[in-house]
């Protein structure tokens, strides 16, 4: 599952407002924040969910790991180490989950 | 007391809440100040009318005309009490509950919880159903009876017991265990929301004290068995009842050895529906096994030197903080490798979760016991230091644990002495991993989401090291030395007042009650309107199809303490939530369409002082708020969370909205009602990007032009709203009629003295 890191991600860094809204990315924060650590291609994240619409989200808090220029490990709510397919151009962060579902974050900060 | 008094008392079941507790103005640690506890006293049914705002000390003495000793009823006589009652509690802990309805076959038996928090108590249970046949009924054929087993030691019946209780009826008996049914029994939810002491006259002068009866009110929710092959049934989101529940103490408990027994009567709507008991059993509120097997070329996370320097710290010291019961079985060790599997790989769920399932004691019964499995893995550095793997079949059976992870400095710059050492060889960061999965086995999840990151178990790791080392978090310490190995208040209220269904191991899926399904929990203080006020102000009670609506509203201290409050009531804050139902009694949430929790904190709001805050409410990402005309209900209501424990205030108002009165009307309402329009509303305006947005308003604001009809009256919506250019004609034409309407922040609360 891990691969080689290649591209320095830090584009990924900052928050980002998810901007999809298919039912299939509904257990995906509607924000994410990607807090940089002591290295490029790791650290901590941080989801959040508009409160009004309180929902379980898979991604709440938890560590990244830039495998690959498209390839992402995340954890999840319950620790499990997930990878991700993920490009990202100008501002748009777009992910594909292992069922398929593809979903798009613009950058707020 | 007479029995109508009863009677009436139990047809009023009203809210109530906690009575008045003492306040303090002392200083917490830290420099962080302690707010006062608040009066929360909602209205309640008071028995003696004359004793309403009288403490039950004055009131015991109107009603009785001169001072009474009162019997000690309670466990811990000298601990705070509530209501301030001298002398008379319910002792926290855990209950048995047996509940037996006059009619119907059936019983229901399970666990009441008192909970006392400082001087807050918190009171919730459980109940399970059991059929009960009575006597009469013609019984089965009599056939040999086999002898039954003696209990093993360390072991316990369905019902509890164990070999203690075995012996005979005449040598006196321990306390019962905290009971556990099976999961298939499971049977409803009971949020106390009320409790009141109650003092009888005595009646019979060889018996000069009164009887002093305890009167719970009580919120029942039925829960919704799922099909066969789920573990997820359904709660109603509003009780399913609501009954009183009031209690004698029992001077006769039948011999067992335990604390305070009742005996009362349930009373729904004023009618006696059964009989109840509720016997004292435990201090602790909830009992499980924590089973843990080690495979080879790991080592399992053993007790660590407590930080307050006596003692050992382990899994038991953690889970009897939250009221929890553990008992820990360090069962297998050198547990072979699996075939196919890489020890020092991360391993796959599946391979975690078949491997449990072949090692954990073979006679596994969830619904007998509360077990828990952590399985001690080699794994290697980057696997994520643990994982609660069990998302499939049978929920939350087991964890597992990195004995060969550890603390990669990319993670944290802030791991200390710990950085890029394996778990192993980090015992208190090691141990404080294995605890937090075990708290996702019980159903709780990571408190950057929840309470706010901290130091404690349910925070994810990484963060306990930076908060340790955040210089503005003002918790002193290093990772891994000063790491707590407790749960935080938050996570500890979810452990002792979540239904067990939602949290014992086996229940429902990981996630439910916290957002993933509705479950009801006894906790949040909602304040009376005399207390903190949310007040909600809308620009017009009438508006037009298609006109975005400002909206302000304030929260206003009118109590004599100070109150502890989020410093931004914004919607975008995320305290604040609205949402509208529908002339068609839909109701539609309506989230801010930016998120904005940054500088967001809890402090004091002063006697006197208010909060504002404001919003056009409009569009958001479900939609319209407005979409028909006719009468709409707002529902607004701001929660937070200070020192563990959920506040609330929440408000009411009505809006109308016109039917179109003309075709200008109509077809402004057409373009307006538009999601792109919805978006540059929900923006604040100004977003010239939103091209078509602009267009439609331009277009509806040259219908002001036509000769032929009136101009659209929904115009009066967007005054602040209007592209610039627009703008700017109206001003030099001086087209604007009167003074602009108040724009509400974006954003930003203002405070008021």
């Amino acid at each position: 599952m891990m691969g080689q890191q290649s591209a320095p991600p830090t584009g990924l860094l900052g928050k980002w407002h998810k901007i999809s809204a298919r039912v299939c990315d509904t257990p995906y924060p509607d924000e994410i924040e990607f807090i940089p650590g002591p290295e490029v291609r790791t650290g901590r994240y941080l989801g959040r969910v508009d409160q009004t619409a309180k929902r379980f989200i898979v991604w709440d808090a938890g560590t990244y790991r830039v495998e690959a220029p498209d390839h992402i490990a995340i954890s999840t709510a319950w620790d499990e180490l997930v990878l991700y397919t993920f490009s990202l151009a100008d501002d748009t962060l777009m992910f594909t989950d292992h069922d398929g579902c593809r979903f798009t974050y613009r950058r707020v900060g | 007391m007479a029995r109508d008094t009863l009677d009436r008392l139990s047809a009023e079941p009203r809210l109530g809440a906690p009575a008045v507790p003492t306040p303090s103005t002392k200083q917490a640690t830290q420099g962080v100040p302690e707010f006062p506890y608040l009066p929360l006293a909602r209205p309640i049914a008071i028995p003696v009318e004359s004793s309403e705002g009288l403490t039950p000390t004055e009131a015991a003495e109107q009603l009785l005309g001169e001072p009474i000793p009162f019997p000690d009823l309670g466990a811990e006589p000298r601990t705070r009490l509530w209501p301030p009652f001298p002398r008379v509690q319910l002792a926290t802990g855990a209950y048995r509950i047996t509940y037996q309805p006059y009619a119907g076959f059936v019983t229901f038996k399970g666990t009441l919880r008192v909970d006392r928090v400082g001087t807050m108590t918190t009171i919730s249970g459980d109940l399970y159903r059991f059929l009960s046949l009575p006597p009469l009924l013609p019984q089965p054929p009599l056939s040999p009876v086999p002898a039954k087993p003696p209990i093993p030691e360390g072991e316990r019946l369905e019902d509890g017991r164990g070999p203690a209780d075995a012996l005979s009826p005449f040598i006196p008996r321990l306390p019962l265990a905290i009971p556990i049914y099976p999961r298939d029994r499971y049977y409803s939810y009971l949020h106390i929301t009320g409790a009141r002491y109650l003092l009888e006259p005595a009646r019979d002068p060889a018996m000069p004290f009164p009887t002093v009866r305890c009167v719970l009110t009580v919120q029942e929710y039925v829960y919704t068995q799922p099909t066969a092959g789920s573990f997820d049934g359904s709660f109603p989101t509003t009780p399913t009842r609501h009954v009183s529940i009031v209690l004698r103490l029992d001077p006769n408990p039948h011999g067992f050895f335990t604390g305070p027994n009742y005996v009362g009567t349930v009373y729904e709507a004023g009618v006696p529906e059964g009989s109840c008991t509720i016997n004292w059993t435990s201090q602790s509120f909830r009992r499980a096994t924590l089973e843990i097997d080690t495979v080879s070329g790991a080592v399992p996370p053993q007790p660590v030197p407590a930080t307050w320097g006596l003692g050992t710290e382990d899994y038991r010291s953690a889970f009897a903080g939250a009221g929890w019961d553990v008992d820990v079985t360090y069962d297998q060790t050198n547990v072979p490798v699996p075939p196919n599997v890489s020890p020092t790989g991360c391993w796959p769920n599946a391979a975690l979760h078949d491997l449990m399932r072949q090692i954990r004691k073979p006679t596994t019964d969830l619904d007998a016991e509360w077990r828990m499995h952590l399985l001690v893995v080699p794994a290697t550095m980057g696997c994520g230091r643990g994982v609660m793997y069990d998302l499939v079949d049978v929920p939350r059976e087991g964890a597992a644990v990195f004995a060969d992870d550890g603390y990669p400095s990319g993670e944290s710059a802030y791991f200390g002495t710990a950085a890029n050492q394996k778990a192993r060889d980090v015992p208190r960061a090691y141990l404080r991993t294995a605890i937090h999965e075990i708290g996702h086995v019980v159903n709780q999840i990571h408190q950057e989401v929840e309470a706010g990151a901290d130091n404690s178990l349910m925070t994810t790791t990484p963060s306990v090291a930076d908060v340790l080392a955040g210089p503005t978090t003002g918790v002193a310490g290093v990772f891994p030395d000063n790491i707590s190995l407790q749960f935080n208040t938050h996570v500890r209220h979810h452990l002792v007042h979540l239904p067990d269904i939602v949290v014992r191991p086996g229940g429902m899926t990981f996630g439910s009650g916290h957002g993933l399904r509705f479950v009801p929990e006894a906790d949040r203080q909602y304040f009376a309107v005399d207390q903190l006020e949310l007040r909600i102000e809308p620009a017009h009670r009438q508006i037009e199809l298609g006109e975005p609506l400002p909206l302000v509203w304030k929260v206003v201290n009118r109590a004599d303490q100070s109150i502890p409050v989020p410093t931004d009531i914004g919607v975008e804050a995320q305290h604040t939530s609205i949402s509208v139902t529908t002339p068609q009694g839909i109701r539609k949430p309506m989230p801010s369409f930016v998120i904005k929790t940054d500088d967001v904190t809890i402090a004091a709001l002063q006697p006197g002082q208010a909060l504002e805050a404001g919003t056009r409410l409009y569009w958001s990402s479900r939609g319209f708020a407005f979409e028909t005309a006719g009468k709409y209900r707002l529902d607004m209501e701001i929660v937070w969370t200070y020192r563990g424990i959920p506040y609330g205030v929440r408000a009411t108002t009505e809006i109308w909205v016109n039917y179109p009165q003309s075709t200008a009307d109509n077809e402004a309402a057409a373009l307006l009602l538009d999601p792109a329009v919805g978006m540059y509303v929900a923006l604040g305006g100004g977003a010239l990007h939103l091209t078509d947005a602009v267009a439609r308003i331009e277009q509806v604001h040259r219908m002001r032009d036509r000769t032929d009809q009136p101009a659209p009256r929904a115009l009066r919506g967007y005054e602040d709203l209007l592209p610039a250019t627009t703008a700017a004609v109206d001003r030099r034409a001086g087209t604007h009629d009167g003074p602009r309407t108040a724009h509400p922040s974006k954003g930003s609360t203002r405070r008021h003295e």
